[in-house]
């Protein structure tokens, strides 16, 4: 969009009249901006505010000025687009028809035509005045008009513009069997998740690229809200076969929509000076059936989320200050008409400029036709592609450097329809949905590791996080021998304890009769008591989430959060107990050279120092990163399973000594 | 098997007052019927029938020919009875344009606004 104030024409690309066309292929029903934007707003008033055609009639010459709004426009001919309330309220609204009369310049006839309630005929475009002719059989009697309007709009009028705009995003569709959603099998409409208020703002979820209004963003109810409350009978999740730090980790999207079915865009290539939008390799158009799964990128908050990961190619013009100014589709299209001889398209899900032979003529001939165009200051012209920038130097020799500019913004768009049933959703037939080496969701960082690909995908990689992924997969995969490795640790260092214990000199336990007679013997003995209980809850429930068991968490806890907040609260209670045990030795018994508190096992207090460390490490898991998380995970479970070993073999050979020494033999 | 037995006074008035409510019911359930019919023929669901008019807010009448040539106005039409200018200050009307400014973004001066009308 142009600026309003602008010195020479070569400033201007779009003018807000040209915007309303721009794109439109009105013979394949594709609209321009203006034919998905309702009307209203920029359509209506100018950047001063007043209406174009009126503004336009009463001061002809600005269509001769280089304001931005009116530019070599037709305003006062056209009228203006009010909003048109009937794309979204009138049920069988003809979205072809006001994207025809759109591109014929019919700008305030376009509801007449968009509505079926009359025939337009004429063009501005031609020159003409369009006439219309109403269709009397809509009308009563008394002239007035008969509309079957919905006050929440039908899906199928949203879908007039979403349905294309976003099945280039992130491969949505809605009523299709070849890419079916779950909520829409449901009978669910758009307006059911995105209710409007009287202002007509929709509710939103968050969006990773769109900016407008972000403010709203997070304002619709999001899968937990609608689940957890069973809002319009949704189903109650139960996620009894998924660890718990999996939900804190994903999106719900991630595993609910494991696939799509239809190709989104995969690019867009603007070599020519016109978009065009290619598909996922394997997909004969954008659209098209192909069963592909998304990319994962982390989002705000820090969870994964499913993304098409979009890469568009782009070109500018590096200024004297750096500053990247991208190129008007009209420069681009002046420069490829002197070489277009030069290239061919050879794959479909690929630009056509790719090759640096093909990279260096199309950056030439740009040089060469932007050469007097008195936009820029210097003329230095860029291409960008997959966080790397080319150009010429001054010998004319094609150099390329990481892209840190603003062009190799990552273009992740989220993906959160088409969601699959329960039963399709990842991890519903086992760990090996993700965590495989041909799993579908490490797929695109492990198969592409050894291929050429990988590394135009690892340039991607410089400037986000999403590597993570791929790192913390590779931890991933020692997870399944950490099942049985852990507790062949426990039986080892049970064995070993046991061993050392048989042999050892009798080593009594502390008990309370040895100990001075104290008024603080009661509370000596409820602090030991807490501390024994506590290990034992402990115990318990760290077993429930080293082993997955959901249903007992379920059972005794209702959900893994209360039982992980049960779990760490547990841990404060033991610590709090063994230091309470401790300063009551050092200020009553300060004599006794046996800890009170003792366990009876030697490494005792590292092991539980370990813990505490790690525990409290992830009691504020938000804020740490995955890697680190891991790593406190690990050793928190290792140190609980050697204590648990060791106090359980000393409790072994207590007990096993008492039975011995209670049937006569020696102690 | 026992011999029939005659109804008693009392059941023959129970099975009337049977036959009377769900006759009543029935009448009650077609009356409503008949009025949300009415009420659909009579214009829309959410609107009833009205005039369109033209931007100069005159009535569009095809059926006498007033100004019948001309296309409607929403603003208009619909904003005869709704507030035309706070629903279309919705973002899917504005797209950014309540905010488009030559002077939006300095480092990246060619973005005036932070939607689609403005953004690129």
């Amino acid at each position: 969009m142009a600026k309003k104030n602008n010195g020479f024409a070569e400033q201007i690309d779009l003018t807000s009249f040209s915007w309303v066309t721009a794109g439109a292929s009105p013979d394949v029903g594709k609209p321009g901006c203006g034919g998905c934007h309702p009307g209203g707003g920029g359509m209506e008033y100018d950047r001063d505010g007043f209406r174009y055609d009126e503004r336009l009639r009463q001061n002809p010459e600005l269509a001769a000025s280089f304001d931005g709004d009116y530019f070599q426009s037709k305003w006062d001919r056209s009228g203006v687009v009010e909003a048109d309330c009937l794309i979204c309220h009138l049920p069988g609204y003809s979205f072809k028809e006001r994207v025809k009369n759109l591109d014929m310049l019919n700008y305030q006839w376009a509801i007449v035509a968009g509505s079926g309630v009359g025939l337009v005929n004429g063009s501005v475009q031609a020159g003409e005045t369009p006439k219309v002719v109403y269709n009397k059989r809509f009308f009563n009697d008394d002239g007035k008009i008969v509309f079957s309007l919905e006050a929440e709009p039908n899906s199928g009028n949203c879908l007039f513009c979403h349905g294309p705009a976003d099945m280039l995003k992130r491969g949505f569709s809605w009523n299709d069997h070849g890419n079916h959603d779950i909520h829409n099998a449901r009978n669910i409409k758009c307006s059911h998740c995105h209710p409007g208020n009287k202002e007509h703002q929709l509710a939103k979820g968050n969006e990773n690229l769109s900016t407008v209004r972000d403010d709203l963003d997070g304002t619709m109810r999001t899968c937990k809200q609608c689940h957890e409350a069973g809002y319009m009978g949704a189903p109650k999740p139960e996620h009894r076969k998924v660890r718990p730090n999996h939900l804190e980790k994903l999106g719900c999207e991630v595993c609910h929509i494991p696939q799509l079915g239809r190709s989104s865009a995969f690019g867009l290539d603007i070599s020519t000076g016109k978009v065009r939008l290619y598909p996922r390799s394997g997909a004969k158009k954008v659209g098209g059936e192909l069963i592909w799964f998304p990319e994962v990128s982390m989002g705000l908050d820090r969870k994964l989320y499913p993304v098409n990961a979009f890469r568009p190619n782009l070109f500018t013009s590096k200024e004297v200050d750096g500053v990247y100014v991208p190129l008007f589709a009209r420069e681009l299209e002046k420069a490829y008409k002197t070489v277009s001889a030069q290239f061919k398209q050879e794959a479909l899900s690929e630009p056509l400029i790719s090759t640096t032979g093909e990279i260096t003529v199309m950056l030439n001939a740009l040089a060469a036709t932007l050469k007097d165009n008195p936009r820029f200051q210097r003329v230095l012209p860029c291409y960008h592609r997959d966080g790397v920038v080319y150009h010429l130097d001054t010998a004319g020799k094609l150099t390329m450097e990481k892209d840190t500019s603003w062009a190799a913004e990552l273009n992740n768009f989220n993906i959160s329809h088409n969601v699959a049933p329960t039963g399709m959703a990842l991890g519903s037939k086992g760990c090996a949905d993700c965590h495989a080496e041909r799993a579908a969701i490490f797929a695109s960082w492990l198969n592409g590791k050894h291929e050429e690909g990988k590394q135009k995908l690892m340039a991607r990689f410089f400037v986000d996080e999403d590597s993570r992924v791929y790192y913390l997969d590779q931890l991933h995969k020692y997870n399944a021998a950490k099942r049985y490795l852990i507790p062949l640790l426990f039986a080892a260092v049970f064995t070993l304890i046991l061993f050392r214990e048989s042999r050892a000199k009798v080593m009594p336990m502390p008990t309370l009769d040895r100990l001075s007679p104290s008024g603080m013997l009661p509370v000596v003995a409820l602090l030991l008591l807490v501390r024994n209980v506590g290990f034992l809850f402990l115990a318990c429930t760290g077993l429930f989430f080293f082993f997955n068991k959901i249903n007992l968490i379920q059972i005794f806890f209702a959900s893994p959060e209360t039982a992980m907040t049960l779990h760490w609260n547990g841990g404060i209670v033991f610590v709090a107990s063994i230091l309470g045990c401790t300063v009551i030795r050092r200020l009553f018994f300060p004599k006794m050279n046996t800890a009170i508190c003792h366990f009876g096992v030697s490494g005792g207090k590292v092991l539980i120092t370990m813990m505490v460390l790690t525990g409290a490490g992830m009691i504020f898991r938000k804020q740490l990163t995955p890697e680190i998380l891991y790593i406190c995970s690990l050793v928190h479970t290792v140190a609980a399973f050697v204590l648990m070993a060791m106090y359980a073999a000393k409790i072994y050979h207590g007990i096993s000594r008492k039975l011995y020494s209670l049937q006569g033999g020696e102690q | 098997m026992g011999k029939p037995v005659a109804a008693s006074h009392s059941q023959v008035n129970d099975i009337k007052k049977t036959f009377l409510t769900i006759g009543v019911a029935i009448i009650a359930v077609c009356c409503l019927g008949g009025v949300n019919a009415g009420l659909v023929l009579a214009g829309s669901k959410t609107c009833g029938s009205f005039f369109l008019r033209n931007s100069q807010g005159d009535v569009i009448n095809p059926l006498t020919g007033e100004n019948a040539d001309q296309p409607f106005s929403s603003r208009k039409t619909c904003g005869a009875c709704h507030d035309y200018d706070l629903i279309t200050k919705g973002f899917h009307f504005q797209q950014g344009w309540e905010k488009i400014s030559d002077t939006y973004d300095k480092k990246m001066p060619w973005v005036l606004s932070d939607g689609m009308m403005g953004k690129h």
